[in-house]
Parts: structure tokens; C-alpha cells; sequence
């Protein structure tokens, strides 16, 4: 994918009355990619999306698409097209009015709007809906209706606000699946916004994380994933353990980490000094389990008991009970899932897996 | 389990007797000795148990009778207009722009409805009468030389009178209505295109439409059998049908007045008729 | 943009204030004025203040009599019509198909005509039966009218109460009795206050039922009508009642209203 930015948003500030919703947010957006604004709820990104789109205007700061400065331009006379929480389908009309709306408000020819209306819902694959009410529709046909709606008039960037949140898991799912095909065959620009961190992974190509009115972090959803940088997104995006550790001992870019009793191996780029304090992130997915003590180089390996475990399908998750009495979360996948509570373990990971985080 | 569900059934047919009975009593039995004695021949203080259509021939052919029902359409109509016209603007201003003052205006919009209507109908001639207080104003401002009659004892006072009475009525459900119309909606009209006006014409409009309906059976429905406001304020112009219905019933004379009140509940019912085709039997009890 | 929205904003906030105050607000202002105007005429002209009107409303015992009449009839309309109208809300609600729509018309029709039909058509019932006009066929036709209204203003509150709650209790153990008693009647309480206190204040304000039905006792509007006009002396007494109407009841919509035990819509 070519790095050509086709949305750039510049240091925005948005107060509503006492509330500063987003405290300087700058970000760029490439052009044809999926991006997807995470965080929950009051992080500031919807209220970023409306920014975008036109409807709120930032209390200071600009917006550019393809370099024209649009921060002050009303909606209608932006590239951009938002699909609405709660849909908002027009509920007086049928599929195709609903549809052909944004094309007949700027007069063009019956002929030509009928031409994409079919094109669109064809896109979507609801044609065959076409002179339904909307009302009539299922959660997962509206969805459609709304999206072939924001798409038929060619938006440069479709902007999503939480539109799967309403259904259930199984319709959701399958919608994933559908936008992504949708965005890949349309190949504009789409920024999701959502609070779900399964959905931002599913969906993204990249993902920016929010929290309380800033955009903490911004990268490829693997990068944000595996390197979270703060320990928010840690524990907002997949589940991990934290540890609360002491620099002991520094070696060039390995470090040793005192941590409740026990001695933890840390690799980090970070220029740290002996005596201040660490997080550390560990994936349960990144922890192996071992009823002999392994005896690997480069793994940090601790013994302690099983003392829970849960099934979840794939896989299973131990909760395990350390010699130094802090619990540490372990997923192994069923199949391998040979331990029971109450058993003596062996648990290890890969140095390189444990990441430190800024508070 | 199936005889579970019976037994339910029976219970609410039997909690359903005594609504049906008593309508059926008060209501149905009246209506069809009513409809019985408009089809007797037009006597004073005796009913004379004799088929026949003359009142009914007389409803559609005597001129005084057409005139007046033309009468009760116009202010009735007129009044409809008007209030939509007067109404909906507040409404929108209410529920749309300011919903913070909206909800404390409803309660001073519901205050006045607590007088008699008749007495307000009494107050507003010392506003709109003869020497009331706009013939005043206008005669000391130099536009008028003598007091005008035309504001009072006319069609034009009842539909004054009628507007005064019926407003919150209006406002109400507009505002319950525009109030249901979530944000969003706008957002996304104004998101794909649209201008404010294209936005009121293409959304705003087509969605009060059931307050409209409700509208139709709160106000106008209603009006067409309005007695006691042009028989105050009507004077001449301002005659309606209920006046005639009543001057045949205080003057006994049962069967033309039930011919009368016979052919006014069907133009009603076939104007709910036509309000039902269009929104519905939920339309009656939804608001 | 902004300018034409706030210029949209001004010129409505005007007019909504104005027409209220100045179009809603006028006779009532006229009957307080009036109230308190020491003529006994309506006309544009300050005689100094009196409270003449207010002392003169309690000694006319026909006046009393007929507010009297009205609460009543009101009250006896409202607990009658309230006792009648619940199953048919819930009948309606719960239920659909052919039967439910032919059910909803029947009780519907009587909603939907002018009150002259229900007055007139009443008027003739008793005569022809023989039953003398008084209070009570008065009242029995107010409730022809009420019952649908209460049915209006019950069933779209019934609408967003899950039926489920209800199997709860049954499946708990519960009788229907029980379950109407402790689950189905806290939930629609307050609804059902509403439609009480609309139902009563429509019923003590009635007239043109009222002036078909009642035999030599009056209600307040049909004594009203029988003074409008004919008695002028007294119409200062009427404002004087009204006022004292208008703030009693204004007072009472407020704390209610304030208690969150009646919704205005």
C-alpha cells in the first residue's frame, strides 16, 4: 500500500461547555486503508468522527482532505460519509428511496440514480429488497441500507461510528467478514470506530487506540497489539498480565527486574536505570506451560499451582497461583490443555515476549 | 399446556364483558334508536312510528341546511389550518431548539385549558366585542373610525374562539412527535447532502404525519359538532351544524334533529375511516 | 451558516413567547382582571380593585351546588371508567389479528365522534326508555366517552411492559390476582394516575354531554352556559370561581407533576 495521506487531521481541541472531549488529537490517514479508532466510551472518537464529517466543529485545529483545509465546511460540502450508530435510516422510506436519497437532494437524472441504486445494493447484496420499508428489514439488512446509502455517492472516506454495536454476536461476525470485502471491492477510505477490541482486530489494517481525548497510540494492528506502549492499551486490546516490577540490574538493552520476590529478564530499547520502577506486559497466549522445569536459554521460568481453569472453545485459560503468591493468567489451546487444577506447574516465556510499558 | 392457554383466553373474554356491554348499552342501542326515529316523519314533541326518508330527503336538498353544513366545513377546516399553521412552529421550536425550556413550557400550555372553555369564550368578547379592547385599540390608533362588528358574532370569532381553545392540543402532539425524531436521523440527512430546507421538506414534514392524525381526532372530529362556540359568538355567518341539531332538539321536533346528528356521525366516521386506511388500526390508540 | 441559524432561533423563540403570552395567556389575564374589577360589567375600563366577586361565589348555593354536581360526577366517571377500561387496554395490547381490530373499533368508535352524538343520541335513550335526567344519566354517558379514553391513554404505557415479567411471577407461584396485585399494578400505577387525573379533569369539564343528560341539577359548565349571556351580573362571580380553579389546580398539576407521579405527555 502506497503511504499517500488522504486525510490529515491537525492538533484538535473540542470543549463542550466544562467537558474537553479531545485534548489535541493529530493523526494521518493513508489513502484506501481501514482504520480503526478504539477506545471506550468518552475516549473522545466519536466525537473525532463528527469532527471529520462536519457535524461538530473543533474548538481549535484543522482538518485537510488531499491538502484543502475543510475545517469549517458544512457536511454537504465535504468527501466524506458517516454511517450512524443507531443506523439512522430513514423510517418513512423504502430500501431504494433511503438509498437514492443523497443522489435525488442533489437532482440528478431518475435514470442515472436508478443505475446506481442497483449497483449499490448489488454491492451490498440486498437488491432483491429494493421497495422494502426499512422498517421491515432485519438488524443485519439495515446495516446494509445504511452502508449502500453512505456509498453510493462516492464518498473519498466512510466513516463508521459503532454501527454493529446493536446486533448480536454470530450477525456481527458475518458482517465483519462483509466489510471487509465491501471496503476491499470499493477501496476508499473507511475509519470504524469502536469499543470492541475483537472487532478492531478483525476489521483493521491499522488501529489507533483513544483514551480520555488523546490518540495514545497509532500503528499496524500487529504493532499495537505486541507493542503496546502504554499499559491501557495493554489491558484494553486482548488480555495480558501486568507486573508491577523494580530495574535491578542493566545490561545494554537486557534487563533484570526484581518483581515480588522473584528475578524477571526484560528486553527493552528503553534507556532505563537501576531502582526505577516498570511495568511489564505478558500475553497469556506468550506463557508456556511445562510440568518439568525447562530448562531453555532466554526464558524467564517460574513455578507455582493451577488453580482455576476456564474453557473458552479454542482454548483454555489457567489461572495460576505463583510461589510468590501473585496470580498469573496462562492460555493454552485445547488441545493441548492437559492440566488440571490443583497441579505443580512449570510456567516460561520468551524474554523478548514480556513488554514494559510507560504508565 | 393448549388448556393453560384456554383457560387464559376465557379470563380475558370475560374481563372484556363489561366494556362491551356497556358500550353496547349507552352507545350502540342509542345510536340505532337514534338512526330508528330519523327515519320517522319530522313532528313536534311525538314520534310517529311511520318509515319514511323525508328527513333525510331534506338534509340534501334544503338550501338552508347546505348552507349551513358548508358553514361547519369551512370554520372547521379553516380552524385545522390555522392551528397547524400556528402550532407547529412552537412545536418545532420546543422539541427541535430549545427542549430545555420545552418541557416547562408544556405546563403553562396545559394551565389555561383548565377554565371552562365557555368562559373563555366569555372573555374573549371583552377583547374581540364591540367595545372590547381591539376595537379600542384600533379605533385610538386612528385605523378605525367605529367599532367593527366583524370580530365578534361572526365565523370569524368562532374560529378565533376555536383556535384559543384547540392550540395546546396541537402543540402537544407535534412536540411528542418531533421530540421522537432522534438526532441522528438529521445528522445523516444533513451527512448525505441535504440543505435545511430539502431537510425539513424531505424528513421533518412526512414524520409528524401521525401527529397530523392525532390532530384530525383530538381537534378536528371533534369541532364539527361544536355547539356551545357559535351559538355564543357565531351570530349569523358564524352558524355550525350543532347550533341547528340543537334548536330542533330543544324544540322537540326529535327526528329531524336525529336525522341531522345521524348524517354527522357518518361524515365523521368516514373521515376516521379514511384516517385509519391511512395510518392504520394502531392510529386510534398509539399517540 | 451559524448567522442564519441563530437568526431561525430568534425569530421563533419570539414568536413562540409571544403568541403564548400574548394569544393563549389574553382571556386568561382578562378573567383574573376581572376578577378583581369592582363592576360587575365586562368593560375596558379599571373601576378600582374588589374582592366582592370571591364573597359573592360562596353564598350562591346554585353555584356550589353545580361545582359540587361536577366533582361528583367526575369522581364516580373516573372510578367506573378506570375499573371498566383496564382489561380492553390489555386485551388490546397483548393480543392481534381480526378479532383484536374489530374489538379495538367497536370501543374506538365512541372516541372518535363529536361529543353532540354521544349527548344527543343519550338524550333520546333515555327519553325512550322512560329514565328521568338527573346525575346519574348524566354520568352514565360521560363514561360512554371515558372509557376509550382511558384505553388511549393506558395502552401505549401497556405497550412497553414485557408480559414476561408477569409469567415470572406466575412461574414463581403467583395467582393472576396476586400477580395483577404485586407486579402488573406498581408497573402501570403511574400511568394509570394519569389517566385518572385527564379522565376527571375532562368529565368536571364537560358540557355538551352534560347539557343533554342532566335533568334539573347542574354541573358547573351547564350552569356557566345557563348564566353566559342571559345574567350578565354574575359573570364576575364565574371569573372569581375560575380563578380559583386555575390556581388550585395549577398548583396541585405542579406537585404532582413535581413528584414524578404524572407525566404530562
Amino acid at each position: 500500500m502506497s503511504k499517500d495521506i488522504v486525510l490529515r487531521v491537525v492538533d484538535i481541541w473540542k470543549r463542550f461547555g466544562q467537558v474537553e472531549a479531545l485534548k489535541g488529537v493529530s493523526l494521518d490517514v493513508y489513502r484506501g486503508e481501514l482504520l480503526v479508532l478504539l477506545g471506550p466510551s468518552g475516549s473522545g472518537k466519536s466525537t473525532l468522527l463528527r469532527i471529520i464529517a462536519g457535524l461538530e466543529y473543533p474548538t481549535s485545529g484543522k482538518i485537510y482532505i488531499d491538502g484543502e483545509d475543510i475545517t469549517d465546511l458544512p457536511p454537504y460540502k465535504r468527501d466524506t460519509s458517516m454511517i450512524f450508530q443507531h443506523l439512522a435510516l430513514f423510517p418513512h422510506m423504502t430500501v431504494y428511496d433511503n438509498v437514492a436519497y443523497g443522489l435525488k437532494i442533489r437532482g440528478i437524472p431518475k435514470d442515472e440514480i436508478d443505475r446506481r441504486v442497483d449497483e449499490v445494493l448489488e454491492l451490498v447484496r440486498i437488491r432483491h429488497l429494493k421497495d422494502r420499508k426499512v422498517t421491515q428489514l432485519s438488524g443485519g439488512q439495515q446495516q446494509r441500507v445504511a452502508i449502500a446509502r453512505s456509498l453510493i455517492l462516492h464518498p473519498k472516506i466512510l466513516l463508521l461510528d459503532e454501527p454493529l454495536g446493536a446486533l448480536d454476536l454470530k450477525l456481527r461476525k458475518e458482517l465483519h467478514i462483509e466489510l471487509r470485502r465491501i471496503h476491499q471491492e470499493v477501496g476508499n477510505t473507511w475509519i470504524f470506530v469502536t469499543h470492541d477490541q475483537e472487532e478492531a482486530l478483525t476489521l483493521a489494517d491499522r488501529i489507533g487506540v483513544m483514551n480520555d481525548g488523546k490518540l495514545i497510540q497509532i500503528g499496524d494492528k500487529w504493532d499495537v497489539y505486541e507493542q503496546p506502549k502504554t499499559r491501557f492499551v495493554a489491558e484494553f486490546i486482548g488480555e495480558t498480565n501486568i507486573f508491577e516490577c523494580r530495574v535491578v540490574e542493566v545490561y545494554g538493552d537486557r534487563v533484570y527486574a526484581e518483581w515480588r520476590g522473584l528475578k524477571l529478564g526484560v528486553k527493552t530499547d528503553r534507556e532505563v536505570k537501576p531502582g526505577e520502577s516498570m511495568y511489564l506486559s505478558v500475553r497469556p497466549e506468550y506463557i508456556g506451560l511445562s510440568k518439568d522445569k525447562p530448562s531453555n536459554e532466554g526464558y524467564n521460568i517460574f513455578h507455582g499451582m493451577i488453580t482455576d481453569e476456564v474453557f473458552r472453545g479454542s482454548y483454555v485459560m489457567y489461572s495460576i497461583k505463583l510461589d510468590n503468591g501473585e496470580m498469573v493468567k496462562v492460555t493454552v489451546l485445547s488441545k493441548d490443555a492437559e492440566y488440571d487444577p490443583g497441579d505443580e506447574i512449570y510456567l516460561y516465556w520468551r524474554v523478548d515476549k514480556g513488554v514494559p510499558l510507560k504508565e | 399446556m393448549k388448556t393453560e392457554v384456554d383457560v387464559k383466553r376465557i379470563r380475558m373474554f370475560i374481563s372484556n364483558i363489561p366494556s362491551i356491554l356497556y358500550i353496547l348499552i349507552l352507545f350502540y342501542i342509542p345510536i340505532v334508536i337514534l338512526l330508528a326515529i330519523s327515519f320517522t316523519p319530522p313532528r313536534k314533541f311525538i314520534v310517529e312510528w311511520v318509515f319514511t326518508l323525508e328527513n333525510y330527503v331534506n338534509v340534501f336538498t334544503n338550501p338552508n341546511y347546505y348552507r349551513i353544513l358548508l358553514n361547519t366545513f369551512w370554520i372547521v377546516i379553516v380552524a385545522t389550518i390555522m392551528l397547524i399553521i400556528i402550532g407547529f412552529p412552537i412545536a418545532y421550536y420546543l422539541a427541535r431548539m430549545n427542549r430545555r425550556l420545552g418541557a416547562k413550557i408544556l405546563y403553562f400550555l396545559i394551565i389555561p385549558v383548565e377554565i371552562n372553555y365557555l368562559i373563555r369564550v366569555y372573555a374573549w368578547k371583552v377583547i374581540l366585542g364591540e367595545n372590547g379592547f381591539l376595537n379600542l385599540l384600533l379605533i385610538s390608533l386612528g385605523i378605525i373610525e367605529k367599532p367593527l362588528t366583524i370580530f365578534f358574532y361572526s365565523w370569524v370569532a368562532v374560529v378565533i374562539v376555536l383556535i384559543h381553545e384547540w392550540l395546546p392540543y396541537v402543540i402537544v402532539p407535534f412536540y411528542v412527535n418531533l421530540v421522537g425524531i432522534s438526532d441522528e436521523i438529521y445528522d445523516a440527512a444533513m451527512d448525505l447532502g441535504a440543505t435545511r430546507l430539502q431537510i425539513f421538506r424531505t424528513i421533518t414534514l412526512p414524520l409528524v404525519k401521525p401527529a397530523i392524525l392525532t390532530i384530525v381526532f383530538l381537534v378536528t372530529i371533534p369541532s364539527l359538532g361544536e355547539f356551545a362556540i357559535p351559538y355564543l359568538v357565531g351570530g349569523q355567518s358564524g352558524i355550525m351544524l350543532g347550533v341547528l341539531i340543537d334548536r330542533y332538539l330543544s324544540g322537540f321536533q326529535l327526528a329531524i334533529g336525529a336525522a341531522l346528528s345521524f348524517f354527522l356521525l357518518v361524515i365523521t366516521l368516514i373521515l376516521s375511516m379514511i384516517m385509519i386506511k391511512i395510518f392504520g388500526y394502531e392510529a386510534l390508540y398509539t399517540r | 451558516m451559524v448567522k442564519y441559524d441563530r437568526l431561525i432561533r430568534l425569530v421563533l423563540s419570539g414568536y413562540t413567547i409571544f403568541t403564548i403570552a400574548f394569544f393563549i395567556y389574553l382571556p386568561i389575564a382578562v378573567i383574573y382582571i376581572y376578577s378583581v374589577n369592582d363592576t360587575p360589567y365586562f368593560i375596558p375600563e379599571w373601576r378600582g380593585f374588589t374582592l366582592e366577586w370571591f364573597m359573592a361565589a360562596f353564598r350562591r348555593r346554585d353555584l356550589i351546588n353545580s361545582l359540587y354536581n361536577s366533582v361528583l360526577i367526575a369522581i364516580f366517571v373516573t372510578a367506573v371508567s378506570m375499573a371498566i377500561a383496564i382489561p380492553p387496554s390489555f386485551y388490546i395490547v397483548r393480543s392481534r389479528g381480526r378479532i383484536k381490530n374489530i374489538f379495538l373499533l367497536y370501543m374506538m368508535i365512541p372516541f372518535v365522534i363529536p361529543w353532540i352524538i354521544i349527548g344527543i343520541s343519550s338524550y333520546i335513550f333515555y327519553w325512550y326508555i322512560g329514565m328521568p335526567k338527573s346525575l346519574l344519566t348524566a354520568a352514565l354517558s360521560h363514561i360512554v366517552y371515558s372509557i376509550p379514553l382511558v384505553v388511549t391513554l393506558l395502552a401505549p404505557r401497556l405497550y412497553t411492559m414485557d408480559p414476561d415479567i408477569e409469567n415470572a411471577s406466575m412461574d414463581l407461584g403467583a395467582d393472576p390476582i396476586q400477580t395483577f396485585r404485586y407486579i402488573v399494578f406498581p408497573q402501570i400505577f403511574p400511568a394509570m394516575l394519569s389517566a385518572a387525573v385527564i379522565t376527571f379533569a375532562w368529565s368536571f369539564d364537560n358540557f355538551i354531554i352534560s347539557y343533554y343528560t342532566l335533568g334539573d341539577e347542574l354541573t358547573w359548565p351547564v350552569w356557566v352556559f345557563s348564566i353566559l349571556g342571559k345574567v350578565p351580573r354574575i359573570m364576575p362571580v364565574i371569573n372569581a370561581v375560575s380563578v380559583i380553579i386555575i390556581t388550585v389546580s395549577s398548583i396541585a398539576l405542579y406537585i404532582v407533576v413535581k413528584k414524578g407521579l404524572v407525566r404530562l405527555i
